[in-house]
């Protein structure tokens, strides 16, 4: 009986990770790169690079200087946001929203940069989704509607859950397989460095997993909901995230507070300068001109685990105080620190890198797990002779999304640097290069999927990586080490970073290179044996 | 022989034993526990949210979103649990009789207002 069982749970783990493992890595992938968001964003804006954060600019400048700018350029604005600097992001954003025209759910979406340490707006940048849009693929995938592409995911999601649970019941000996890697062994070695990278961020992976479910939990089990709150669900989001709770516009027009006087009510109750209190990370203008128009203030949730920051709101006509964070409940606190686990939005560099880190372990527990999948039972064809389609299919996919996701990166952040800045509908073809590199590494899966060939592409990876801070250096007005002199380490992190993924990639293609001699000697004995046997 | 075995043994082996008629057995088989395991464990650890967002001893806000946070891992044991018993369809009918259960369940503790907190905030 309990032998039984493992078998069938060996039997789940392997079809449900066989079969979801390349949806799986798509989103792991995508999910881990999303992780350097803002980073990302900053890179692909070369125009933007001018500044670095400056530890003592003086906020309410900064946000005087974020609410001229949009009363200035968008005094009929639906909405305005200003979002201060931070170390992710060192420059001054500010962004307004029209009103939405007929057919549109939200109107259109516009925003400009201040350098915060000469109060100089910066020229418009080149159009580019940056980091955006590799956290959309992370979970709206492309090429289809967001709601079917978050059903696929959550669908995965569920069971990778499966996947990881079976996977620790199967794995019997999971301290002591912990410290052993085997090596040049074929199928063993893949085995020993899938059970690694598994069990090493084993903790994590399991987070990543059920906090991602719950993140879109609304969506995916809304009966709890729907059967205790009917068709007034608005009354619980409200109850739940106060601070989205906005007021409705009354329609009578009012004039509003100029951007100092509501900056001095501001200042009257939020702490503006203060070293010790958390710093303000955006301010929201709602209802622009309306009696009912609104102010949201949200501090900074930085060190915050569960993301709950205070917040604020005014009347923007009155400068009155009108509503206020209050403490949350136990449940309410639970599921935001879920969330916020699972973005990983409080994390400092040093806690982002090792996101990072666990991130590519999850890739490569996802890639190694199909590849030894493929390689047993390329095994086990070879003894017998017979060679089915369904290999040759897995060995495609397995080649076209492990070394075609990381080359379609690569990809992407050279069409950034390398499409001119007047090029027509720039964003989109940014994105499209992405696919299309991807689709050529498919193409090719399709005709050869031997080691040499995983072998060349791990190469050409590493070359595009590592030439990356080359292009960098020449598109943009700095490099690296003058990005490293200045200060500007989101910058200069980006380039090491790629450097790094680099030498990565040229040691995978290396130890794929080197194993060669003991797989010659392992085969001419196996065909020995088998001679004998024969 | 459990059909566990069946599914495990070498497809050549089971060729032999069965005829053509194995390979139609086996998808079935394995077809079935995917469908009980797929909507089966949706249905559930719907079933389940639905009772735990009525009875669970908090405010309202607060039962709806501890049960749909617990909701997943219902769902992770169903569809375990489905995939290592032996039985081929005695699975439908727990999951089955279990989800009405849980479902009287709630319904009378509706009718009867049971909940230990009732509407509440935050």
């Amino acid at each position: 009986m309990k032998d039984s069982f493992f078998r069938s749970m060996t039997w789940l783990h392997t079809w449900v990770g066989l079969l979801t493992c390349w949806v799986l890595f798509l989103v792991f992938f995508a999910g881990t790169a999303a992780y350097y968001r803002a980073e990302i964003n900053l890179w692909m804006q070369p125009e933007n690079h001018i500044s670095q954060y400056d530890t003592n600019a003086d906020n309410q400048q900064l946000i005087l200087k974020g609410l001229t700018s949009l009363a200035q350029q968008a005094p009929n604005a639906e909405s305005w946001w200003v979002y201060l600097p931070t170390q992710r992001m060192p420059l001054l954003t500010y962004a307004w929203s029209e009103p939405a025209t007929e057919g549109q759910r939200f109107g259109d979406y516009h925003q400009g940069f201040i350098n915060p340490s000469t109060g100089d707006t910066l020229p418009k940048a080149r159009e580019s989704r940056g980091g955006d849009f590799l956290y959309r693929l992370h979970f709206d995938l492309y090429y289809m509607s967001a709601l079917t592409a978050r059903w696929i995911v959550g669908f995965c999601t569920m069971f990778m859950l499966v996947a990881i649970i079976s996977g620790i019941v199967i794995h019997k000996r999971i301290f002591k397989d912990f410290f052993s890697f085997r090596p040049a062994k074929g199928p063993r070695s893949w085995l020993d460095a899938h059970a690694a990278s598994s069990v090493l961020a084993l903790p994590f992976h399991l987070m990543i997993t059920y906090t991602g479910l719950v993140t879109l939990m609304f969506m995916y089990m809304p009966w709890g909901l729907s059967t205790q709150y009917g068709d007034e669900t608005q009354a619980f989001y409200s109850q739940l995230r106060p601070i989205f709770n906005s007021s409705t516009p009354s329609g009578e027009a009012a004039t509003m507070l100029s951007p100092q006087q509501l900056l001095a009510s501001l200042s009257a109750v939020i702490p503006m300068n203060d070293e010790t209190a958390s710093p303000i990370e955006m301010l929201q203008v709602e209802h622009l001109n309306d009696a009912n128009a609104s102010v949201t203030v949200r501090m900074s949730p930085e060190h915050s685990l569960n993301q709950q920051a205070p917040w604020y709101r005014f009347s923007a006509v009155t400068g009155k105080l009108t509503e206020e964070s209050t403490a949350t409940s136990a449940a309410n606190k639970t599921q935001s620190t879920m969330i916020a686990l699972h973005s990983g939005r409080f994390a400092g560099q040093g806690l982002r890198l090792l996101y990072l880190l666990a991130g590519i372990t999850g890739c490569v527990m996802i890639a190694t797990g199909a590849i030894m999948w493929a390689e047993k039972l390329a095994q086990k064809q070879q003894k017998s002779g017979q060679f089915k389609p369904g290999l040759a299919l897995v060995q495609m996919l397995n080649l076209a999304t492990f070394a075609g996701l990381p080359i379609a990166l690569a990809s992407y952040f050279y069409a950034n640097r390398l499409l001119p800045v007047t090029f027509a509908d720039r964003e989109y073809w940014e994105i499209q290069c992405f696919f299309i590199s991807w689709a050529l590494v498919a193409l090719l899966a399709c005709f050869k999927r031997d080691r040499q060939i995983w072998q060349r592409l791990f190469l050409f990876t590493a070359l595009l990586y590592g030439l990356l801070p080359l292009l960098n250096a020449i598109t943009s007005q700095y490099q690296l080490i003058s990005n490293l002199q200045r200060q500007a380490y989101v910058l200069a992190g980006f380039d090491l970073m790629m450097l790094a993924l680099a030498a990565l990639f040229y040691m995978a293609a290396k130890r794929l290179r080197s194993p060669k001699k003991v797989r010659a000697t392992q085969a001419t004995k196996a065909t020995t044996e088998l001679g004998i046997e024969s | 022989m459990t059909e566990k075995i069946e599914m495990t043994r070498p497809l050549t082996q089971r060729l032999t034993r069965w005829k053509t008629s194995t390979i139609w057995r086996d998808s079935l088989h394995v077809g079935n526990r995917c469908l009980a395991a797929i909507f089966g464990g949706y249905l559930l650890s719907a079933v389940a949210t639905i009772l735990l967002a009525q009875i669970l001893p908090l405010s309202q806000v607060d039962r709806v979103l501890t049960a749909m946070m617990l909701s997943f891992t219902v769902y992770t044991c169903t569809v375990l649990w489905v995939f290592s018993v032996k039985s081929m369809w005695r699975f439908w009918l727990d999951i089955l009789a279990l989800s009405g259960l849980l479902y009287l369940a709630y319904l009378a503790t509706k009718a009867l207002d049971i909940n230990p907190i009732q509407g509440g905030g935050l």
